[in-house]
């Protein structure tokens, strides 16, 4: 990442306290917290929300509701050195009708791109959904390609070794995942997060990096410069 | 769209429920607290400083950094044990992000603070730059957190960072926000040390010195009622008048020997002598109280016995400053400051700050010119601030009072006569810079409020006549004892204990006591009561 | 692309301007079935931001659009009911014009040194790089090219440009409502870093804040103080203080004219602070500075807030909320009409679909022409202006505010925003100046005598470097009220040259005053389009009424959860065991005792 511009941002207690040395369980003190934005991508239907799901809560419903109010969940996964946050968004059904808001990419630093073994049709759109991420998207960004459903290769039509070849060509990282399994669910997070650069540039609690977010306690706080006091 | 939702429904969780959960978490912590402080009190009594100590004293601080006694176990354990240097400093390295991490919960616990000092000081390579990075980065946060504005000056000085950068970074956090008295104080010992002014008239080198009274009158202007630039502007105008010569004046008779510094200083018969005809005389120096820092050293009474020619007895040995030689720095300046605070009181008559300041500028300027003025600022001061018409009431008493020392010493210069002082009708409410009133015999001060400050009067010992009529005395008690005093006027004051008067009256070998119109005079038998005690004494009663 | 769309809402939304995004976002977050549907393929209708390659287009489709003609469609519909076309939005977008002042690269002679692009302080990548400047400067060794036609179309991307550029008051109606809601989570801004003013011939900075008043150079410490009171006393005691009293029909300047103030201070309170013109009531002004000053200090050196990405995203941030809470989004859907029975509307009709509604929400280019009352009059002026650097050059970037009054009868106050790099308007070395203004004439016309005040407007000769020393003071206003201006001028334009055009574009909008006839469904609500104000106070408070109307006793975007609020019913089996996990919430039960325990913890804590 080449001279990321850094603006001035208020840090609220709240999050000053959760940057930096986080606590393990083993009560040793550790390194820095960092915070990432992550957006899942694909067709509907190809398990974006229950692999979200399955990682951050460690759940599979055959029948899931789509996510409902929530505007994106956190995971953390604990790296040698570094606790990596990751804020997870859902694309919140938008891409039904092909109608996702370009400010869903806005800061994101990484990227899973989900299609269905058993579709050929959403391994192609993947592929569509990955050019539309390196047109739109920070260029920065990690993508991962995660083929899903891994669980049915008895229906399977996306072969592995085309869709590795794929990302072997674009750089991405990519695994066959299952949901309902949870086979390389975690791994393929995490994998994520051992790309993601983690300087003090890179996530930092709440912002992509570029602007600044704007909260209830930064309000509260800043009135004492203010000009009539 | 799927109707046979059992499973995965999404919900709000509710008030009520994070309520639940919190409480849950709030007990356990709770156990974990009291299991963790029993294992380490009952480690300390044993004396067993092993891995778990340090581990259970890091969760607990994490959680709660202001339990000292956790810091102070966790010093014991480092000296305790028998680490390799190796291992020491690991050990250290981790205490370092101990209190980082704490210090993000509580960037103000002195604890923490503390016990980082005690780390880095202690590494072999202390990484100096992180610690000044820490400190820009919490400073950041709370520009006012005075912890850290003194670490970081600790930090400095080992770092050696100059003082130029420090004093750049004071002026990004003043601009950055001016109510800020930290900053404003770590500015002026930055610059005490950068620019100090070699005549000792000033606090700073006088160029500097302009430009920061520049610099504060703009905040104040901005801002009339934040006082930490005030308060920075009181340190740039008061006198700092280091004299070279500590001594004012020394008196010598065939007796005694008494020597009265500008400063308090401690005084022994090594570092003060006194040569008569190039022998030098060993005295025992004596201040008030035995106190160890004093402006006032004597010899004890009668204790020497000096042949001195009869001429020389009396002689005030008397080491003066020339007043009127002090160079008075950036004065157009200061004239052009005062007509702009008088500008600002003229907007605002009801600033107490400007008022003030226009007094400390008048003094700067020429006290006697503006005598009349100053006392108007003060008067005004009493009304507007009600609050603090007792504190404006000294100030002003202080303000008198060097200004009568000042014009009796002038007058002094030119007659070389120490006699007598006149301090009265004042309305003094304090009585202070006592000490440059030693050496009169005769001291006026009637018609003041001086009750509060007869202690003060110690000093007094060549006093032979003393008037504290009309000042409302109420109790003697403090007064002090004063070898040398012939004539007490104590007129019109609320005296009304007879034993004090008594008291007092045995003290000293009075030959006049004035005590008319004070409640005293009603009881039977006063005159007689005293004329037991002291038979010598002529008392004036009503 | 005609995807079959379920057919029955609460709502129905057509288009995603600001208002519509807002009162879709309200109904969606109390659980109304909501459709929001947009014809364009992007978000946000005239409250767009495109990039480069996105503008191009844009205007090509208008273009194209107004020789189109629409063609009505014919829809079969049951007995009482009635069919009404949907207009075209577009119809009110005029005098479109686009300049290129600099040529292609086959043009351009080869440079070797570097030259005009960056603004004189050489990397501007570093000098913005960090407001504390403690960064290492990362020294650009690549050789800096000229800026051409292909190098801009070429960085289309890079480019994020604004049809409604428009500014948020620290505590407006929408900072409130973003926080309030929790839909801040999705937007980042930029806090705007100056605010400027059109002084003595020159272009300086206001000090507005506590800290740029105590640090400005330029006011004597007497003129700080007079600044200081008139500021409090206009934001402590407000328009209904009887300090004001005596002015309730006067303007804010008679109002200053007796404070006696030196013309510094009332041409900062006037034009930078409150604003104001002339004809300005007292009230309007001491309010205008109230709001100024409440929204100081609370996110930066000013007032103001830009959105990242641009104004465009707002509408996005809405739009997500309501997907979030099940709205159904479709873009490139047309409203071809709505159907109406008696005094409501039924359904509306698109792509062939019918789809019935409870409300209908309508951005104010789609509605049937038959029911409008009056199209409105006020329109607005737009300048869009990418330069080479900014208008006042500053040690490190900035995001410049500034109010420009007329300078003659017939012309209208200026609003002028500068963006640059950091904002992502524009790559780094350039310059993004929006000016927007009421219309008069043309949007060229209107924004002439400002432009020609503070840029270079003519076409870049390609001949190498620009050199500092160039003739541009013809530029200046030949006036002659300005003569003793221009002489200061003369010498700020030596050392600080005019920034350089390199592109332009001027255009006329609708201004949102567009009237629904009374004969109106009850049910059809109508959304303006971007006003003239600063902020967007006016679509807030719009979607507010909207919303107020169709659900009443509702509340208007409570505050929607966080990630940690929100669980799975039947939420037993604990996540994946990383290191760092909190342990399950449902773990370890046991209460009773420990309640004592826990308020003893409090005190020891």
């Amino acid at each position: 990442m080449r001279n990321i511009r850094r603006p001035i941002r208020f840090r609220t207690k709240d999050n000053m306290a959760n940057r930096g040395t986080a606590q393990r369980p083993n009560g040793q003190t550790q390194g820095k917290i960092c915070q990432f934005k992550l957006v899942l991508l694909g067709e509907s239907a190809v398990g974006k929300s229950s692999l979200v799901l399955r990682f951050v809560k460690g759940q599979f419903h055959e029948y899931q509701e789509s996510t409902i109010g929530a505007a994106f969940l956190t995971q953390t996964v604990c790296l040698d050195d570094t606790t990596v946050k990751f804020e997870i968004w859902d694309t919140a059904g938008q891409e039904r009708y092909h109608s996702l808001a370009p400010m869903y990419y806005r800061g994101a630093q990484a990227a899973i791109v989900v299609y269905d073994i058993t579709n050929q049709d959403t391994f192609v759109r993947a592929t569509t959904w990955v050019k539309e991420l390196q047109r739109q998207a920070s260029p920065n960004i990690v993508i991962a390609l995660a083929g899903n459903k891994a669980d049915l290769a008895n229906k399977r039509v996306v072969e592995c070794d085309e869709a590795q070849a794929y990302a072997d060509e674009n750089g991405l990282l990519f695994m066959e995942t299952s949901a309902k399994t949870a086979m390389n669910v975690n791994d393929i997070f995490l994998a994520i997060a051992k790309k993601l650069p983690k300087n003090e540039q890179a996530g930092n609690g709440g912002s992509s990096g570029q602007g600044r977010r704007l909260a209830e306690a930064e309000g509260q706080k800043a009135t004492a410069g203010n000009c009539c006091k | 769209m799927g109707k046979i939702v059992v499973h995965g429904r999404v919900k709000v969780r509710t008030t009520a429920e994070q309520e639940e959960i919190k409480k849950v978490e709030r007990a356990k912590k709770v156990a974990e607290y009291k299991a963790g402080m029993n294992l380490v009190f009952q480690k300390r009594r044993d004396k067993i400083y092993d891995d778990e100590l340090l581990l259970v004293t890091e969760r607990i601080v994490v959680k709660n950094p202001d339990i000292y006694t956790l810091w102070n176990i966790r010093r014991e354990a480092f000296n305790a044990n028998d680490w390799s240097n190796e291992e020491r400093e690991i050990r250290m390295k981790k205490d370092l992000s101990l209190t980082e991490c704490c210090l993000r919960e509580n960037p103000k616990s002195y604890y923490v603070w503390h016990h980082r000092c005690w780390v880095i000081e202690r590494l072999s390579e202390p990484d100096w730059e992180t610690e000044l990075a820490l400190c820009a980065k919490c400073l950041n946060y709370d520009e006012r957190n005075f912890h850290c504005w003194e670490y970081r000056l600790f930090v400095v000085q080992k770092a050696g960072i100059s003082d130029e950068e420090e004093f750049n970074f004071s002026t990004t956090k003043i601009l950055n926000n001016f109510s800020n008295y930290s900053s404003w104080h770590y500015r002026s010992k930055v610059l005490s040390k950068m620019f100090p002014d070699n005549t000792g008239a000033l606090p700073i080198r006088s160029d500097k010195h302009k430009e920061e009274l520049d610099l504060v009158m703009n905040a104040t202007f901005t801002d009339p009622n934040d006082s930490s630039a005030w308060f920075y502007q009181r340190w740039l105008l008061d006198s700092h008048k280091s004299i070279n010569n500590p001594i004012w004046r020394a008196q010598l008779t065939s007796t005694a020997a008494t020597v009265v510094f500008h400063k308090d200083v401690a005084i022994n018969s090594l570092n003060l002598n006194i040569l008569v005809d190039g022998t030098n005389i060993p005295l025992n120096w004596e201040s008030h109280d035995n106190a160890k820092f004093a402006k006032v050293w004597s010899t004890p009474p009668n204790e020497i016995f000096i042949n001195l020619n009869d001429d020389m007895d009396g002689e005030t040995f008397t080491c003066k400053i020339n007043i009127e030689s002090q160079e008075k720095h950036n004065l157009n300046q200061l004239q052009e400051q005062l007509e702009s605070y008088q500008q600002l009181i003229q907007m605002e008559p009801h600033n107490k700050w400007a008022l003030l300041t226009g007094i400390f500028l008048m003094r700067n300027i020429n006290d006697s010119k503006y005598h009349k003025n100053i006392l108007e600022n003060f008067t005004a001061l009493k009304t507007i601030d009600k609050l603090r018409s007792n504190y404006y009431e000294d100030l002003r008493s202080k303000y008198l009072i060097d200004y009568v020392l000042h014009n009796t010493w002038l007058q002094e210069d030119k007659t070389n006569e120490v006699t007598s002082l006149d301090m009265s009708n004042y309305n003094l409410t304090l009585l202070c810079n006592e000490h440059y009133l030693s050496f009169y015999s005769e001291v006026n001060l009637c018609g003041n409020n001086l009750g509060n400050s007869l202690h003060r009067l110690h000093s007094l010992q060549r006093c032979k006549k003393l008037s504290l009529s009309c000042n409302g005395i109420k109790s003697l008690e403090q007064f002090p004892t004063l070898f040398s005093l012939k004539v007490l006027l104590l007129r019109y004051n609320e005296l009304s204990s007879v034993d004090e008067i008594l008291e007092l009256v045995k003290r000293h070998r009075l030959i006049t006591l004035d005590i008319r119109e004070n409640l005293v005079c009603m009881v039977n038998g006063i005159v007689q009561a005293i004329s037991e005690v002291s038979p010598d004494t002529t008392v004036l009663t009503d | 692309m005609e995807d079959d769309l379920p057919t029955e809402y609460d709502v129905v939304v057509v288009g995603t301007g600001m208002t519509e995004s807002i009162v879709a976002a309200a109904a969606s977050r109390i659980g109304k079935k909501v459709l929001h549907l947009d014809s364009n393929e992007y978000y946000g209708g005239l409250w767009a931001t495109f990039n480069f390659d996105g503008l191009q287009k844009w205007i090509e489709d208008l273009k194209a659009a107004k020789s189109d003609g629409k063609k009505d469609t014919i829809i079969k519909v049951e007995a009482g009911e009635n069919f009404l076309n949907a207009s075209n939005q577009y119809s009110a977008v005029e005098n479109i014009e686009e300049t290129w002042f600099i040529s292609n690269d086959a043009d351009l002679p080869v440079l070797t040194s570097k030259d005009t692009q960056t603004d004189g302080s050489g990397d501007g990548a570093s000098a913005e790089g960090s407001e504390k400047s403690d960064e290492d400067k990362v020294e650009k060794k690549e050789p800096v090219k000229q800026w051409s036609i292909d190098r801009i179309k070429k960085e289309y991307r890079r480019f994020n440009i604004d049809l409604a550029p428009k500014l948020l008051f620290a505590r407006g109606e929408l900072v409130e409502l973003l926080i309030s809601s929790n839909i801040a989570r999705y937007a980042e801004f930029r806090a705007v870093s100056r605010v400027a003013t059109f002084m003595d011939g020159k272009l300086t900075q206001v000090p507005c804040s506590r800290a740029d008043v105590f640090a400005n150079k330029t006011v004597s410490v007497i003129e700080k103080r007079m600044l200081m009171q008139l500021l409090t006393s206009c934001m402590e005691q407000g328009a209904d203080s009887p300090e004001f009293d005596g002015f309730r029909d006067k303007t804010f300047l008679e109002y200053l004219n007796t404070k006696n103030l030196t013309p510094i201070v009332k041409h900062y309170v006037m034009q930078a602070i409150a604003m104001a013109t002339d004809k300005t009531s007292c009230r309007d002004g001491v309010n205008r500075t109230k709001h100024f000053l409440n929204s100081l200090g609370r996110y930066g050196n000013t007032p103001f807030l830009w959105p990242m990405y641009g104004s465009g995203e707002l509408p996005q941030c809405f739009c997500r909320l309501c997907a979030v809470f099940g709205g159904v989004y479709c873009l490139k859907r047309q409203l071809d009409g709505v159907i109406v029975c008696e005094d409501k509307c039924r359904a509306i009709i698109t792509g062939k679909q019918r789809l019935a509604l409870e409300h209908l929400v309508v951005g104010q280019g789609h509605v049937p022409p038959e029911i409008v009352a009056s199209v409105g009059e006020q329109q607005i002026s737009r300048g869009i202006f990418i330069t080479d650097r900014s208008i006042m050059q500053g040690e490190k970037e900035n995001l410049t505010l500034l109010y420009y009054p007329p300078e003659k009868n017939g012309q209208e106050p200026v609003t002028v925003i500068e963006l640059g790099p950091s904002t992502n308007a524009c790559p780094q070395g350039l310059f993004m100046v929006h000016m927007t203004c009421k219309r008069i004439n043309t949007a060229k016309d209107d924004l002439e005598y400002v432009v020609k005040k503070f840029l270079r407007a003519e076409v870049l000769e390609p001949k190498g470097p620009r050199d500092s020393t160039d003739s541009h003071t013809q530029t200046v206003s030949p006036d002659k009220r300005h003569i003793q201006e221009g002489d200061a001028e003369t010498r700020d334009l030596i050392k600080n040259p005019k920034p350089q055009v390199l592109w332009s574009l001027y255009l006329n909008l609708p201004a949102s005053d567009i009237k629904l006839s009374n004969s109106a469904p009850s049910n059809i609500h109508l959304c303006s389009g971007p006003d003239l104000d600063l902020d967007f106070d006016f679509a807030v408070n719009q979607a507010k009424e909207v919303f107020a109307a169709m659900y009443p006793d509702e509340d208007f975007l409570p505050r929607a959860p966080d990630p940690e609020e929100i669980v799975l019913e039947g939420e037993e089996a604990p996540g994946p065991k990383f290191e760092g996990d909190k342990p399950g919430e449902g773990e370890d039960k046991q209460e009773g005792e420990e309640k004592q325990d826990s308020e003893k913890a409090e005190k020891e804590e």
